[in-house]
């Protein structure tokens, strides 16, 4: 009994940050035998209790470093934001998939009646929305019993579909009133396929000039906007708790070490302030953005201005130099008789 | 201060003791009313470490096993003090306000405080 309530309490205190184990970990299986020895039986309550004490302990920054609060909270808000990207992916991936390039490219041959392979554009709404667009310019006649045959052949189910009739202005040089109107043809469509969207426009011109652009994109489902705000939660949480187990280590880690980790740490935090700022500003459009899944805008972002890669690529590059500060392998220090009872350190 | 921390300061106080020890003297002094577990007593020893209020005296390593002793560091023993006054202070009054709650006759708890 006594061998195997020794063992569940090591296991158990698995919970406690590594740091904490080292330090008090053997005294406390000792306590805990004592307890056992003295008729206080082993119960699951015992467990929770000393699992949910790990975890608490895990939160807990080192007692007397103010520093280590104000960055374990940056690395805690940084990282929600990073979290709020991924949230925001893994979101998409419950949403319905853009067609390949070739599907697209043969959807519109169907539509224009132009077999040459046209050109796909894929890009990202301001909800980081999957879209694609596909468009093709060239000479053919116009259908629109064609553009309707080719879209319910390819699965759509068409919601509206319009035609106007105008004319361009061509053939003239300097003086616009001499320009020839020719006339021309125009359509719009929108259509759906399972969770899919589908909007796209021609213009036909009566010499045979065709222009035709169709963008698909995937309707939001209900798990982006909450995967949105549960990374920022996860991250908040991961990043608080990697930057305390880090400041311990850093602690831990001699004088000359510890200080060379403490400042490229807060070189990397300091960097990774600028793609923080812009993925918090990515989530909050997430956030805001026009419910119904239609069409697909963008709006401003600091991407667009600021060049994300290199402030990232500081900021990871310092902290790995941090990293590598703190779990270099040094020349370890005669192990004393208290170290020799130790709890056996399994990570 | 919390009555944990402070049945924890006042099992420390006559003389060292050991995790153990310090569980089975709380659940004493307190005739059974309190009764910590090992995660609260060493964030408790944790926190007075912290504070100054209590130190390591020593460690003994019996049979495989590690025992530390605590005790009552000087500033452990004023703040203890300082609040055991406070406590009696509370006491005092609250016993002086159920006597002319009863007339001043006997208290039923027997004005033992």
């Amino acid at each position: 009994m006594t061998v195997e309530w020794e063992r569940r309490c090591e296991r158990l205190l698995r919970a406690y940050p590594r740091s904490y184990r080292n330090h008090r970990g053997a005294e406390m299986v000792t306590t805990l035998l004592d307890m056992a020895e003295a008729g206080r039986r082993p119960s699951r309550g015992l467990a929770v209790h000393l699992v949910l004490c790990g975890l608490r302990e895990r939160f807990r920054p080192p007692a007397r470093q103010p520093l280590v609060w104000a960055g374990a909270l940056l690395a805690a808000v940084l990282l929600g934001g990073f979290g709020a990207a991924a949230g925001t992916w893994a979101g998409w991936q419950t949403a319905a998939s853009v067609p390949s390039d070739s599907e697209l490219r043969a959807l519109n041959a169907a539509l224009t009646g132009m077999p040459a392979p046209a050109a796909v554009y894929r890009e990202a709404s301001a909800m980081k929305t999957p879209n694609a667009l596909v468009r093709a310019d060239g000479t053919s006649d116009y259908s629109a019993e064609r553009v309707r045959a080719a879209l319910v052949a390819d699965g759509w189910r068409i919601t509206s579909f319009e035609e106007r009739t105008g004319y361009v202005l061509g053939n003239f040089t300097d003086d616009i009133e001499k320009a020839e109107r020719i006339p021309m043809k125009s359509v719009s469509y929108t259509a759906t396929r399972g969770g899919l969207k589908l909007q796209g426009d021609g213009d036909a011109i009566v010499n045979g000039d065709v222009m035709y652009g169709t963008e698909v994109w995937p309707r939001e489902t209900a798990a982006v906007r909450p995967l949105t705000v549960a990374g920022v939660v996860a991250g908040v949480v991961a990043g608080w708790l990697l930057a305390v187990a880090f400041a311990f280590r850093m602690r831990d880690s001699g004088r000359r070490r510890g200080w060379a980790a403490r400042a490229m740490s807060a070189v990397a935090l300091a960097a990774a302030i600028v793609p923080g700022y812009s993925l918090y500003r990515d989530a909050y459009q997430v956030m805001l953005y026009a419910h119904g899944s239609p069409y697909p805008y963008i709006v401003y972002s600091p991407s667009d201005v600021i060049a994300l890669q290199p402030w990232t690529a500081v900021s990871l590059a310092a902290l790995a130099a941090a990293v590598i500060a703190v779990a270099w392998p040094r020349r370890e220090p005669a192990a004393s008789v208290i170290e020799g009872i130790a709890l056996p350190d399994r990570g | 201060m919390q009555e944990p921390t402070f049945l924890i300061l006042t099992a420390l106080a006559a003389e060292p003791a050991h995790g153990y020890g310090v569980l089975r003297a709380v659940e004493e002094l307190s005739q059974g009313e309190v009764v910590l577990r090992p995660g609260t007593l060493y964030g408790a020893l944790d926190r007075l470490t912290e504070q100054g209020l209590v130190v390591m005296d020593r460690e003994e390593a019996v049979g495989g096993r590690l025992r530390r002793y605590y005790r009552l560091t000087d500033a452990g023993k004023a703040e203890l003090a300082t609040q055991v006054q406070r406590l009696r202070r509370n006491a005092d009054a609250a016993a002086a306000r159920l006597r002319l709650a009863f007339g001043g006759g006997p208290l039923a708890f027997g004005g033992g405080l």
